[in-house]
């Protein structure tokens, strides 16, 4: 079954992905090079594996 | 001519070791469906993510992000967003279709709408329209082919008789191994088309410009607001660019060749380590916009469908004929990759849910396999003709296709937590929303209010299946428990 705190858990980046989007949506400052909402989802993506990693490993694989 | 030659043979050569590779590694036999269709559901975490990977990331996807970034600039970023989401989605869902397809055996996306909803009928109709729209994706990767060969050969071979050979090559190997074949093809595709896209999104950047930082100040100099969504465009607005990541992401595994790759899985647990690290790769999406931006800035002017070659125009014109061959071949595997699998997935709609489910064939595993495997051919062959006559059709069919698949998300989500959902009330739903997709194309209207149409059928589709499924008898109701229970429970092959 699936748990609750995992879907809360899942869902922050998901949000960041989407829902956030309009409110970081802006070219200044530059990120490493990248515009502002561009370095944001760059930064999600690459973190959205760290979210699944601990909702698979510390919350569902857990009794 | 040298040059093309030394580009082509490179191209060829690529191709012809990745089809090695899997007739070497998927070399199996094939006493009856599963195997062939859903490699016999033992592909382990390795050469599943192969797999995924493989079929997911087309030529499309690279061609177009780059393309998209050329073109249209910020909405690209759709594309890095939709995979990630969609991943997430995965985790927690293909695990519960993985253990429901262990249970009954399921083969087919087609089996999944018959085994939960009681109905092969309703399994034959989604296997019907999941078929035809199989073919337009077909075409697409054709086109993608077209411009790749095309291209490598300077001009100067006749690209649409390489085209046909090389679906026609694809679809032999497809019956000699399978989908198995398929996945170690990928082992080949994925290498390649990695090296590729940090090739065109770092290496190009940094030849031309520095760093791809320093190519977005030149891009953002140069159009300033280019690369924020919210100031670049009228139709590709905030409001479109989330409901299309929504639906993109909610669509993204309810394709016919998708599901059976989700099937191929040896447990629910491969799955679930699979989606936990797939969103990496969404970052080579932000790699092909570095190249979209690099080719905006040495080959400027390019409107249409051509901005979809931009860049790899750029390695045409600046780089040895050799770079371009290897470019050329990776994409070529991106597409053939995908094609293979769009043709077993529509070789198995037909076979399964038509044929034997509708028409009530009756013939041994062994029979069932062979027609499947035959029919892998002749849909290939009918691919090329079609793609050869009805060429701008197909393309056009592309717009109704990419919304009307989203029309299974309902009946997939509901199959799982909604039990009052009939077989008529899903079928009904999905008519509807397809029926909106296609009136949309004919009214060139993309978008409601702003909001991606598919949305707005999506909408409707869940109104009309919640409204007819109540005025329709439920399924009965300790078969829908025995799903639902199924469908949690972490079985292993």
């Amino acid at each position: 079954m699936i748990k609750r705190r995992s879907v809360v858990i899942a869902a922050i980046p998901a949000v960041a992905l989407t829902f956030a989007v309009p409110f970081v949506d802006r070219d200044s400052p530059h990120v490493l090079g990248l515009p502002f909402v561009l370095a944001w989802l760059l930064f999600w993506t690459a973190l959205t594996p760290a979210f699944l990693w601990i909702v698979h490993h510390r919350i569902e694989q857990r009794p | 001519v040298n040059a093309a030659a030394t580009a082509l043979s490179i191209t060829g050569a690529i191709v012809a070791l990745a089809l090695v590779v899997g007739l070497v590694g998927g070399r199996h036999k094939l006493p009856n469906p599963s195997e062939f269709l859903v490699a016999g559901r033992s592909l382990g975490a390795l050469l599943l993510w192969l797999l995924l990977a493989g079929e997911t990331y087309t030529a499309f996807t690279f061609l177009g992000a780059a393309g998209w970034a050329y073109g249209r600039g910020a909405p690209v970023y759709y594309i890095i967003c939709y995979g990630a989401v969609a991943y997430v989605i995965g985790y927690f869902m293909m695990p519960l279709a993985w253990n429901a397809a262990k249970r009954y055996g399921m083969l087919t996306m087609g089996d999944f709408f018959a085994v939960r909803y009681d109905s092969k009928l309703l399994g034959a109709f989604v296997g019907i329209i999941g078929f035809v729209f199989l073919a337009p994706y077909v075409t697409l990767q054709m086109n993608g082919l077209q411009i790749l060969l095309s291209m490598a050969g300077f001009g100067t071979i006749d690209a649409q008789e390489a085209v046909i050979i090389a679906v026609i090559v694809i679809a032999l190997f497809v019956f000699v191994t399978g989908l198995r074949g398929t996945a170690w093809t990928s082992v080949v595709k994925d290498a390649l088309v990695m090296a590729g896209v940090v090739f065109a999104g770092i290496y190009l950047p940094i030849h031309f410009f520095g760093s791809p930082a320093a190519a977005i100040a030149k891009v953002e100099a140069l159009k300033p607001g280019w690369l924020v969504l919210s100031t670049t465009d009228k139709t590709y607005n905030l409001t479109w660019f989330l409901s299309t990541v929504v639906l993109n992401a909610v669509a993204f595994f309810l394709f016919p060749h998708t599901i059976m790759s989700v099937y191929s899985a040896k447990s629910a647990d491969s799955l679930r380590r699979n989606y936990i690290f797939l969103p990496l790769y969404q970052v080579m999406i932000v790699f092909m916009i570095f190249a979209g931006i690099t080719a905006l800035l040495v080959v400027p002017g390019l409107t249409g469908p051509n901005v979809d070659n931009s860049f790899v125009l750029v390695v045409a014109k600046y780089f040895p004929p050799w770079v371009l061959g290897a470019i050329a071949g990776a994409g070529c595997l991106a597409a053939l990759v995908p094609v293979s699998a769009h043709l077993l997935g529509a070789s198995g709609l037909a076979v399964k849910n038509v044929v034997t489910d509708l028409f009530g064939w009756n013939a041994s595993e062994r029979a069932r396999t062979i027609v499947m495997r035959l029919l892998v051919v002749v849909l290939a062959g009918g691919a090329v003709v079609l793609w050869v006559y009805l060429h701008t059709t197909l393309v056009e069919m592309l717009l109704i296709v990419y919304n009307g698949m989203a029309q299974f998300v309902p009946g997939f989500f509901a199959a799982f937590w909604w039990r009052r959902g009939s077989a008529w009330g899903i079928a009904s739903g999905i008519a509807v929303g397809i029926a909106i997709a296609i009136v949309a194309v004919i009214a060139q209207e993309p978008a409601l209010f702003g909001v991606n149409i598919g949305i707005v059928a999506l909408a409707a589709n869940v109104l009309v299946a919640v409204l007819v499924s109540f005025a329709t008898p439920p399924p009965a109701r300790d078969h829908v428990e025995r799903f639902v229970a199924a469908s949690n429970a972490d079985a292993s092959a």
